[in-house]
């Protein structure tokens, strides 16, 4: 199973976390960051601030997306036995979960909004589960039919 | 495309520059400002910025953002067994 992340995005935990380290626990910067940091006339410090923010926001992210491709296959197994989930990858500009299912060799797109995810993993709502278990249900009758 | 949650790199008009100043918030280079988006609406973006009292949001409207630069990112992939 594939997993991505495609995008970018800071969370004000991270970005205010990463702001107040000095400077020295700052990781240096590549050279072709340097470079952009030259071009776009902002100091290499703020560059690497925002880079390393980014990086840990990151890693969040995939750890979400990993987590909610593991409750998918599960979900997923429990309704078709044979359903392999080949890639969920999470698009952080359009704010949803991009998923390839595969059936008998069959292959079902499926995108799930990232919003519902995160009201089921954070306040466990029911809402959302309901709300997820419609969308798999409509995206196996559209294969099925 | 949001721009929210992101630390971007706005590039300034002449009289953006001069409220900018204006307002307080001091950058590296004139017309240049590298800020964390709160948020973006109709009005503008919405930019945090430190203050001696602690963290202000600030609005810059859009008339006086000539552009905006944000790094995409790459795709960061990982393999998972199932």
């Amino acid at each position: 199973m594939d997993i991505s992340v495609e995008g970018l995005r800071t969370s004000i935990t991270d970005w205010e976390a990463v702001r107040g380290l000095p400077k020295e626990k700052l990781p240096p910067l590549s050279p072709e960051q340097r470079e952009v940091a030259k071009k776009l006339q902002i100091p290499e410090e703020d560059y690497a601030r925002s880079a390393l923010a980014g990086q840990k926001t990151m890693e969040k992210l995939v750890a979400k997306t990993e987590r909610f491709a593991g409750y998918l296959q599960q979900d997923l197994r429990k309704r078709v036995p044979r359903a392999n989930i080949e890639r969920v990858s999470l698009n952080t500009w359009d704010g949803k979960f991009e998923i390839t299912v595969e059936i008998d060799g069959s292959r079902t797109p499926l995108g799930i909004a990232e919003e519902v995810v995160d009201d089921l993993f954070e306040s466990g709502a029911s809402d959302a589960q309901r709300r997820l278990e419609r969308i798999l249900d409509l995206a196996l009758q559209a294969r099925v039919s | 495309m949001k721009i929210a949650q992101q630390t971007v790199t706005i590039f300034l008009s002449e009289e953006g520059q001069r409220v900018l100043k204006l307002a307080g918030v001091e950058t590296a280079h004139p017309g240049v400002a590298h800020l964390y988006v709160q948020a973006e609406d109709e009005l503008g973006i919405w930019v945090r910025t430190a203050r001696e009292d602690g963290e202000h949001l600030l609005l810059i409207r859009w008339p006086f953002v000539l552009t905006v630069d944000l790094h995409v990112g790459g795709a960061k992939k990982i393999g998972l067994q199932p």
